[in-house]
């Protein structure tokens, strides 16, 4: 094998600028940081990351650090990868099991497709979880505790009745009275929804976002096994039918990184993280 | 035995499902159709193997002429005649290799290449006493060496697409984004003048009027593609720079001005007196060979057609193939579209059968056959080396294909099996279409049970809204009057309890047991709670609106189960093909067999998203 690195690395952007451009296994710390967007935590992280994994494929692969979406697309405007091609000779298999056997240090697609439905929280475990939420739910009352006070004074004044000449008859008594009240109480309501047990709107509600992320979690899942079987179908092309030229080994490995990236993006760049380097 | 039971259930009901897809009403009789079909017709794909011809010389072009004699121009430019009944003989030399009356040749060249002309013979001789085009009751012995001999590994398949481009005669049309067939070298022999066969190679155009016994150079042509008879004894050459016409049986060629000069002409195909041209700009259409129309099918106008197949026995019907895949027409190319779901892109050549909608089609993919009209295909490959063989025409006992690997010729493998109903193919149990099917609807969310609202709304109508108070209080009381006769005062301690049943909307509360006077639920207040169900929006809060929003989910789910549903049908049918083809892979390169086992590994995988990984889990056992 002779591995060689092709110098001029690919930008998103039209063109390799120079200034303000790096490769993505060669940047520092400092140099991320000097990109708008990227803090010094992330940068470190993201430096941290890169000396673990030995290498980084793409800055798809970064998604596995939680990044936003701002800095993912700050980091894919300012870095490029290095695209390094491997002249491979061409193999003298004899079956199919010993050319498949040259990939069993990477993941297979039921691995893959697990990385891709726990990035995109699409476990259908997560799913049934809520639709047992929306019932169960109903099963346990609502619970309205109360607590009442009541203070009151009251002054009562007894007027009396005068005679006509201005005389207190003698048959009214007169008093005052003062009346002071002091009331509390604690009360404790359940109310079980029993109705809703059985349906109810926020049910119908879970049914229909559960719904949504089947459709998501097929949808990607597809995607995911699609990509990993056109990148292993282009590896073994690599392997049977090694191209002579340049031009078609760039072509080949760009093909390769872009799948690769591709499954990352799916995976939160899980995929990469899996490979042996 | 219930495992094979279940295994033909699966088997018919595959195929009762694929009639119900691809079934649209093709080639029905209509008034005016000719009727000459036959009663029983053959089916190549089912107990037939290609037997080789005992011409191992790689083929770059074949011909029939109406005797049955069959022609070859090898790689190497040498060109083999086999008489019907009789061995196979060289004809013309390799290219380069002129004969004596031709002038002066370069001596070390000629000696080369008769070196290798002898080297030729000499296989051919050993190879001379192989039967060709022997009645099916031959001895199982010679057949069976003879499959012996067919089924060995071609080490030369095509390993890339250069490979394929050069095993198949494709050329670049040089915009490094498509390809089509080559020109140049091809042999073809007339149906209407006998004896006359013309064969066009890199060193000119040669000429035989004594079916190939004896040769002679007529000068040059355009690289040529295709010769055909046309009406009023001319012979039409389809070239690189469109069609040259000769009305003395080749001597002499010449070419006219109309819409398809200048075009690249790959190939002709008769209906009677009416010709058709397949071109790099379309179908083209000519009642005389000379004046040609082209055919403006509304979609496929300019797609280029490398080969044009009539079905004799259907009125107007006829396919064409090229880069797009095979497609049919119904009204005499008018109007051309998809013929079914594989549309076996990179066909290179056609032959229509022996009845309506009958034909074999031949390309990167080997040769398939088609009985419906091209909806469906099944591969046609049993005995053949590699996929690189690819030239098709009609013997005098069936089809002929010739390539990289020689000539081959079909016959019944095995008369047993060709009468048996097809073999079915080992699915575990659980691992069939119907149980993935189900496993596919009853994932989470996928499930009918959880939106069949109507009866859940009228449950839940008769269930109770239902409350439970309790209340524990405490009053003191004091009061005195001024002249302290009446000064009183009183604690009292209480405990409440209510029990509240309200049914329906509770908007006047219906209590069956009550020791309070709160019998009002508390039903949300007032404010206005809204859910989105696909491009709708509901109130939440009032029950009323729980049926219309349970009804757009219910619809909603219904639709992807049908998707589903869909996806698994079409999923585990291209599975079964890809296995039914195992077999016959095992024979082909080792790429092609990693091709198909990754196929293979990817159609699980897409029936495990679909079943979270139930198919697997069934075929693992587990």
């Amino acid at each position: 094998m002779r591995p060689f690195i092709i110098a001029a690395a690919l930008f998103s952007s039209s063109a390799y600028a120079g200034a303000g451009h790096y490769l993505l296994n060669q940047v520092t710390a400092d140099q991320l940081v000097s990109i708008d967007g990227v803090e010094k935590t992330e940068a470190d992280r993201i430096v941290s990351l890169r000396q673990e994994r030995k290498a980084l494929n793409s800055v798809e692969e970064l998604r596995i650090l939680g990044l936003d979406g701002e800095t993912l697309e700050a980091l894919r405007s300012h870095l490029a990868t290095e695209l390094t091609i491997t002249k491979v000779a061409k193999g003298s298999y004899t079956s199919v099991e010993q050319v498949l056997a040259q990939f069993s240090d990477e993941p297979d697609v039921l691995k893959v497709q697990a990385m891709a439905m726990d990035y995109t929280k699409t476990n259908p475990a997560m799913v049934e979880g809520w639709m047992k939420a929306s019932t169960v739910a109903y099963a346990l009352p609502a619970m309205t505790l109360t607590y009442d006070k009541d203070v009151g004074e009251y002054t009562t004044w007894d007027y009396l009745d005068l005679n006509e000449d201005g005389n207190v008859g003698n048959s009214e008594h007169q008093f005052n009275t003062a009346r002071a009240d002091d009331d509390h109480g604690f009360g404790v309501r359940l109310a079980w929804r029993l109705d809703k047990l059985v349906m109810s709107s926020e049910r119908i509600r879970v049914i229909n976002e559960a719904q949504d992320i089947v459709k998501l979690r097929d949808k990607v899942l597809d995607e995911v096994t699609r990509v990993y079987f056109d990148r292993r179908r282009l590896q073994v092309d690599k392997l049977l039918s090694p191209s002579s030229g340049l031009k078609e080994q760039i072509k080949n490995e760009l093909r390769l990184q872009e799948l690769t990236a591709s499954i990352d993006a799916l995976t939160g760049g899980a995929f990469s993280g899996s490979l042996g380097r | 035995m219930p495992g094979m039971a279940m295994d033909q259930r699966v088997v018919a009901s595959l195929i009762g499902l694929a009639l119900l897809c691809f079934s649209p009403p093709l080639y029905a009789q209509e008034d005016g159709a000719e009727s000459a079909v036959p009663q029983e017709r053959t089916v190549y794909a089912n107990g037939h193997i290609w037997i080789g011809a005992g011409l191992g010389a790689s083929v770059r072009s074949l011909s029939t002429d109406a005797a049955g004699n069959i022609y070859v121009l090898a790689s190497d430019g040498t060109v083999y005649r086999r008489p019907v009944g009789e061995s196979w003989r060289e004809g013309l030399g390799p290219t380069g290799l002129r004969l004596a009356d031709e002038g002066a040749v370069d001596e070390e060249v000629l000696l080369l290449d008769a070196e290798g002309a002898l080297l030729d013979a000499e296989d051919l001789t050993a190879e001379e006493d192989e039967a060709f085009g022997d009645d099916d009751d031959d001895s199982d012995d010679d057949d069976a060496d003879e499959v012996e001999e067919s089924e060995r590994p071609v080490e030369s398949a095509a390993e890339s697409l250069e490979d394929v481009a050069d095993v198949f005669d494709l050329d670049s049309r040089g915009d490094g984004s498509s390809v089509g067939p080559r020109a140049g070298r091809l042999i073809w022999a007339s149906e209407f003048t006998a004896g006359v066969v013309l064969v066009a190679r890199e060193d000119g155009l040669w000429r035989s009027e004594d079916g190939g016994e004896s040769w002679r150079d007529v000068g040059g042509l355009p690289p040529v593609h295709v010769f055909s008879d046309a009406p009023g004894g001319l012979i039409i050459a389809g070239t690189t720079e469109g069609l040259r016409f000769s009305g003395d049986a080749g001597q002499s060629w010449s070419a006219n001005v109309d819409p398809i000069s200048g075009i690249e002409v790959f190939h002709f195909a008769r209906d009677g007196k009416t010709l058709f041209a397949g071109t790099e700009e379309g179908l083209f259409r000519s009642l005389d060979g000379l004046k040609w129309a082209k055919l403006l099918s509304r979609y496929d106008s300019d797609v280029p057609v490398w080969a044009v197949a009539i079905d004799r026995y259907w009125s107007g019907g006829l396919w064409v193939s090229g880069p797009v895949g095979v497609l049919r027409s119904d009204d005499g190319g008018e109007q051309l579209r998809a013929a079914g779901r594989n549309v076996l892109p990179g066909t290179v050549s056609l032959l229509a059968l022996d009845s309506p909608g009958h034909l074999l089609a031949a390309g990167i993919d080997g040769v398939w056959e088609s009985r419906d009209g091209g909806m469906r295909w099944r591969p046609v490959v049993n005995g053949l080396p590699s996929a690189a063989n690819f030239r098709l025409q009609m013997g005098s006992n069936g089809p002929v294909v010739g390539g990289l690997d020689g000539v081959f010729y079909l016959t019944v493998a095995d008369i047993k099996s060709a009468t048996e109903a097809p073999q079915a193919i080992e699915t575990p149990d659980g691992a069939d279409m119907a149980s993935l099917v189900v496993v596919a609807l009853n994932r989470p969310g996928m499930v009918m049970s959880d939106v069949l609202v109507r009866g859940s709304i009228a449950r839940s109508l008769l269930l109770p809204k239902l409350t439970i108070s309790s209340k524990w209080s405490q009053q003191r009381m004091m009061s005195a009057d001024y002249g302290a006769r009446s000064n009183r005062g009183h604690f009292r301690s209480s405990w409440d309890l209510g029990l509240t049943a309200c049914f329906g909307a509770c908007t006047s509360g219906s209590s069956f047991v009550s020791f309070t006077d709160d019998v009002v639920f508390d039903s949300g207040g007032s404010y206005a709670e809204v859910a989105v169900v696909g491009d709708e929006v509901y109130s939440a809060a009032g029950e009323g609106s729980l049926a219309p929003m349970a009804a757009n989910v219910a619809e909603r789910v219904t639709r992807y189960r049908t998707d589903v549903s869909g996806r698994i049908t079409e999923l585990v049918i291209a599975r079964h093909r890809l296995l039914e083809a195992g077999g016959i892979v095992k024979a082909l390169s080792l790429k092609a067999q990693i091709t198909h086992e990754l196929d293979l590994a990817e159609s699980s995988a897409r029936l495990d998203v679909y079943t979270n990984g139930y198919f697997t889990r069934v075929l693992e056992g587990s």
